[in-house]
């Protein structure tokens, strides 16, 4: 078979592909990853043939529009999704061309994509080849396009009657998540079969440094993730630092882009900036994880079995992680806006010293470990697609 | 389970392992890969999360080194092996306490190492855990440096130097190896686990006009990743200008060497690339120039593609012989090869089907080999 794998520019939304590309690649299949701006480096960074879908166009743009209208306001909820939909139509619109004649050129045979790029099952069915869903975290509907937009778009490659679902979705939600997740699309029994896979933990390479491999004292990660836009919160991480200093713990804040030392001055002692480290080598050294409520990362502590606090920054997913997190019992959520000192180090005392949270976490990573591993999933996907 | 995988600091040693370690990781387990050198950058470029065990010891330089060293011209067989058992023997000397250390602080389980790395076994034993050699290309004598490494050995605490590993990962299909003059590991002590190779050449964008076959036959001419191979691109001119009258087009994959031979501007025939991932490239090609490195090879093996190697001298020895033996392709010696006889040899390949036949046979035989997912399963059956 040949896969052709798509995504939208984000890391995020690229790195937690790269398992099934790689089963893909180890059972013989042939695989090409087609995307833009930040995706494609983190594709050809995880070792894959990749391609430019839209050369010359910059597909950041919409999102860090979004992130600049969105971040920090009071738009409510709603408001937050309608912006989301409309950033991402807009990057779907820019890739499909180049999606289109990339399944064709290298005669893919099936689509992978997340549920944030509904273009590119448009594209599988321009291309007339299979379409697969491939969840990024827990499970979430298709991201909906502006149907005007659409079906103008399908009109030009001739085909007739928009496309609702894929062939297949891939899920790589644990059950005990999955029942508790507020996001996860209902079936009205016309939904394509359901292929569950282990979420196995992929953050990007990149050389580890001596000392982490070394743990002293415990450890806490803070990671505000890998959206710029998203990591140089000053006010957040100031008041992480301060809360942490009694908890004599060392604490790694990782930098996602952003100048740290530049952002918050002097760091304290037991801070130490991290530049990027790939989560998934660091975790197993670590106690605890604050981060902003991303799926990766939620999905990395949890399959490294940690405790986590919650800050969710942004009001899409970050909100749903967050709160799923919590109700499972694997760690705490505080409202990032007006953070104080005592509420962070609180929360961090909490999820160090209750061993229920770790307990949770743990047995979300033991219940990860029985879902059909990424050859597995390859060979179930193979055949509801041939 | 931890698995630790280790290599000399050269590309052509890492891209081998790429497949077990994906596939290992893809099996839940943890991967952390020690290199040293000009390898640590590519390796993170895979995606791998690689530790540095020997930084500012050189070992970098003393390989690249070693890798010029043997291509003087008329080097006997003799001396090539003593240079690569000295090369190979400091190198590890240099690696192996790093090794030790990041085994150690980071409780390998397993330690996968390169037939190159003689210290990968030396540390397993060291620790008391699983060693297991992986070969990169066809079997040939294990860790040719070992019998070099005895203060190595005691400095970590051995009486000497370990003879065998726990298991070999062997990705050399049968029918090369029936042609393969050197030794694997001693079956009747050692398991060994064939694999399936997966050819990964690194990482790199691909252009559209790579996605699909060309409107011409496309030939492909490489000198491999160390860039002292391709030297100024001597070898290269001739080929640019034995390929003019074919109504080919001819893909030259040079990587970071600078060729100044290379005529300016290049013919209407020629593209000139920095990197293309030959597993990527090859599909889309009738045949593959290269100087016999064992990447190439086997990558050209299991795509299918008819080859003409152009050994230079200090190359994998066993590589050109293997592809002719096998009626996979053809060698010419760099000193004998002329534009005009390139030209020759190049037509006879591309008109002559059992070429490809042949290469086919090879790349069904690999695929037919047990899968990386299947592999690790048999090594955590020995690991645990």
């Amino acid at each position: 078979m040949r896969y052709l794998f798509t995504t939208t520019p984000g890391f995020s939304h690229t790195t937690p592909m790269v398992p099934l590309a790689y089963a893909a690649q180890l059972a013989g299949h042939q695989v090409l990853f087609a995307a833009g701006g930040p995706a494609l480096r983190a594709g050809v960074g995880a070792g894959l043939p990749a391609v430019d879908v839209a050369p010359g166009a910059d597909l950041t743009q919409p999102y860090a529009e979004l992130a600049a209208t969105a971040g920090g306001t009071d738009l409510s909820v709603q408001e937050t999704e309608r912006l989301l939909f409309s950033a991402f139509g807009t990057i779907g619109e820019l890739m499909l061309d180049g999606l289109v004649e990339t399944a064709r050129e290298w005669r893919a045979d099936a689509v992978v994509y997340p549920p944030m790029l509904p273009a590119a099952l448009l594209a599988a069915r321009a291309a007339g080849c299979g379409a697969v869903l491939h969840g990024i975290g827990l499970r979430h509907p298709v991201f909906p396009w502006p149907e005007e937009r659409f079906a103008a778009a399908a009109r030009r490659y001739g085909v007739t009657e928009l496309p609702r679902h894929p062939d297949a979705e891939l899920s790589l939600g644990p059950d005990s998540l999955e029942k508790i997740n507020p996001t996860a699309p209902e079936d009205d029994g016309t939904a394509p079969p359901l292929v569950p896979m282990y979420p196995s933990p992929y953050n990007g390479g990149g050389e580890i440094p001596g000392w982490a491999l070394d743990e002293d004292r415990p450890r806490i990660v803070v990671t505000m993730g890998s959206v710029p836009e998203h990591s140089g919160q000053r006010e957040l991480l100031s008041t992480l630092m301060t809360a942490t200093a009694d908890l004599e713990v060392e604490v790694l804040v990782t930098s996602g882009g952003a100048d740290l030392p530049a952002l918050l001055g002097p760091l304290p002692e037991h801070v130490r900036p991290v530049d990027f480290v790939p989560l998934s080598t660091l975790l197993p050294t670590c106690d605890a994880v604050v981060h902003h409520g991303g799926m990766g990362t939620m999905f990395a502590a949890l399959a490294a079995g940690l405790p986590q606090v919650c800050l969710p920054t942004t009001k899409g997913d970050a909100l749903t992680n967050s709160q799923v997190t919590e109700q499972r019992g694997a760690g705490l959520t505080l409202d990032p806006v007006g953070l104080t000192g005592d509420e962070a180090s609180g929360a961090l005392r909490a999820v160090l010293s209750t061993p229920s949270y770790r307990k949770v976490s743990e047995e979300v990573s033991a219940e990860m470990r029985t879902m059909p591993s990424p050859p597995e999933a390859v060979s179930h996907l193979t055949a509801l697609l041939t | 389970m931890r698995f630790l995988f280790t290599m000399l600091p050269g590309r052509s040693h890492l891209y081998p392992m790429v497949p077990l370690i994906r596939a290992v990781r893809l099996a839940g387990h943890q991967v952390l890969v020690a290199t040293s050198g000009s390898v640590v950058r590519p390796a993170a470029e895979s995606g791998l999360p690689v530790v540095d065990i020997a930084a500012g010891q050189g070992t970098g330089e003393r390989y690249d080194k070693l890798m010029t060293d043997i291509l003087e011209p008329g080097l006997p067989d003799e001396a090539l092996m003593a240079l690569m058992v000295d090369g190979y023997a400091e190198i590890g000397d240099r690696m192996a306490d790093g090794i030790a250390r990041v085994a150690r602080d980071w409780r390998a389980e397993a330690i996968v190492f390169e037939p190159g790395l003689a210290p990968g076994l030396i540390v397993a034993r060291a620790l008391g855990v699983p060693g297991i050699v992986h070969g990169v290309g066809l079997r040939h004598p294990t860790y040719w440096a070992m019998t070099r490494m005895g203060a190595t050995a005691k400095r970590l605490g051995l009486d000497g130097p370990p003879t065998h590993p726990d298991a070999e990962v062997n990705i050399s299909p049968d029918s090369l190896e029936a042609l393969n003059d050197a030794p694997g590991e001693d079956e009747a002590v050692v398991q060994v686990l064939p694999m399936r190779p997966r050819p990964y050449n690194g990482s790199a964008q691909l252009p559209a006009w790579a996605l699909r076959e060309g409107r011409r036959p496309r030939v492909v001419a490489t000198m491999g990743s160390a860039p002292s191979t391709s030297g100024e691109g001597f070898l290269l001119t001739d080929i640019v200008h034995g390929t003019a009258e074919l109504g080919v087009e001819l893909i030259i994959t040079a990587g970071d060497a600078e060729l100044s031979a290379l005529p300016d501007p290049l013919p209407e025939h020629v593209r000139l690339v920095g990197w293309i991932p030959l597993s990527e490239l090859l599909p889309t090609c009738d045949a593959v120039i290269h100087h016999g490195g064992m990447g190439t090879m086997s990558t050209a093996f299991a795509t299918g593609t008819p080859q003409i190697t152009v050994p230079p001298s200090g190359g994998s020895p066993a590589a050109h012989d293997v592809t002719e033996q096998r009626g996979a392709g053809l060698t010419v010696y760099p000193s004998d090869l002329t534009p005009d006889g390139l030209a020759t040899t190049l037509r006879t390949l591309l008109s002559t089907p059992s070429y490809r036949t042949a290469s086919a046979e090879v790349a069904a035989e690999m695929a037919a080999m047990p899968s990386p997912t299947e592999v690790v399963s048999r090594l955590t059956e020995l690991a645990g």
